[in-house]
């Protein structure tokens, strides 16, 4: 059974690109963002884990930030993808479906003592 | 409960833990961090907030202490790079920092320098002197008055005179005569004066090499020479005179004036001849 640590570290991995993924919908302000990852079971750790992830991704070019002051609601900075973000992400989405699927496979056929490359095997 | 939920004591002491927490981080990454979760807690938060609801806020957000452990990993940022508090000093970086070292040591230098220069003795006025002409040192007087010592000559007005003395440099530091200061130190006015140092030492200074500037080795003496041309009127029996020199002296790098103190007063005395008729 994986331990908590381990568990903590894959949230970390998958959490930027389901970040850019919220983002590719709307820009959204940080509590929004916090919010729509916490109705994600089990995704966040703490809510100011975001902050810190929002400005790597930043940084990288994947997103940006600007700050919107509409009349009659409070100035926010809004978060919202980039091309390289969008780039990314298309990336990311189509490296986790095979990767996700290996996991997948090799979790279902650890059971039976089948490993990954035997399944290969098989298959070549 | 008036203003807003910042204003509580749980959430003031939160954002002042984080303060600190984000002590490693560079400044403009913490103040941004911390411009962030403030945004967060003010717009989670409304100032009827209980202080369940607000702990329960607080403790969603994380520990300070984690959520600066995850700045520092996303900035990439090593510990122990600095404090807070000492972030607005480490900005300057090592480039400033040395910079900053070297223009204080510079500085220092210059000060302490400037303080050795200018507390360095004058020269003073030891040994023999003479009138530089032969034709005057034979037509010189001497007196002495209350344990005060001078010497005359005729003046002789629109001609060439001068004095020789011989000055010692008591310091460690070499001094350069540069110049006369304010005028001329001839004896009574002088349409022209000229002061220059002998460039060796000697007995016969009317044999040595003159020149200025020139240089008084530390714990040396040297003839100096002070030549002019008088346009002293005076009547019989009056005179003008000098007992002592004002000079400009380089130390070092420093200039400054010099005053000093002629072993005996130096005089011209009347009647004037020649313009003066």
């Amino acid at each position: 059974m994986p331990s908590e640590g381990g568990l903590t570290e894959l949230r970390r991995g998958v959490l930027g690109p389901c970040v850019l993924a919220l983002l590719e919908l709307r820009p959204r302000f940080g509590l929004e963002l916090v919010r729509d990852l916490a109705d994600a079971d089990g995704l966040l750790t703490s809510d100011g884990t975001v902050y810190p992830l929002l400005n790597r991704l930043r940084d990288a070019g994947l997103v940006t930030s600007e700050w919107q002051d509409e009349e009659g609601q409070r100035a926010r900075r809004y978060y919202s993808l980039t091309q390289a973000g969008q780039d990314s992400l298309a990336a990311f989405r189509s490296e986790w479906a095979q990767f996700s699927a290996t996991v997948d496979g090799v979790l279902n056929h650890d059971r039976t003592g089948v490993t990954a490359g035997q399944q290969k095997g098989r298959q070549r | 409960m008036s203003g807003t939920a910042l204003d509580h004591p749980l959430v003031r002491d939160y954002l002042r833990e984080l303060h600190f927490a984000l002590a490693l981080l560079p400044a403009a990454r913490a103040d941004e961090l911390t411009e962030q979760i403030t945004a967060h807690l003010d717009e989670a938060l409304t100032p009827d907030s209980s202080d369940e609801e607000i702990a329960a806020v607080l403790s969603r957000l994380g520990r300070p202490a984690d959520l600066a452990a995850e700045a520092l990993a996303s900035a990439g940022t090593k510990p122990g790079a600095g404090t807070k508090r000492s972030r607005q000093t480490l900005r300057l970086g090592w480039r400033g920092w040395t910079a900053l070292g070297v223009t204080l040591a510079v500085a220092a230098t210059i000060i302490v320098y400037v303080l050795l220069v200018t507390s360095v003795a004058p020269l003073e006025a030891r040994g023999p002197s003479g009138w530089w002409f032969g034709r005057d040192a034979a037509r010189a007087t001497y007196a002495e008055a209350d344990g005060a010592r001078q010497t005359a000559v005729p003046v002789r007005v629109g001609q060439l005179q001068g004095l020789a003395v011989t000055l010692y440099n008591p310091t460690g530091w070499t001094q350069t005569i540069l110049g006369q200061w304010q005028g001329s130190n001839a004896p009574g006015n002088a349409v022209r004066s000229r002061i220059t140092v002998a460039t060796g030492s000697g007995s016969d200074f009317r044999r040595l090499r003159y020149a200025r500037p020139a240089s008084i080795p530390p714990h040396q003496f040297r003839w100096v020479r002070l030549l002019w041309v008088s346009n002293t009127c005076l009547t019989k029996g009056s005179s003008q005179g000098n007992d002592q020199l004002r000079l400009q002296i380089r130390v070092g790098w420093a200039d400054r004036v010099e005053i000093i103190p002629l072993r005996q007063g130096w005089y011209v005395t009347g009647p004037s001849h020649g313009s003066c008729d």
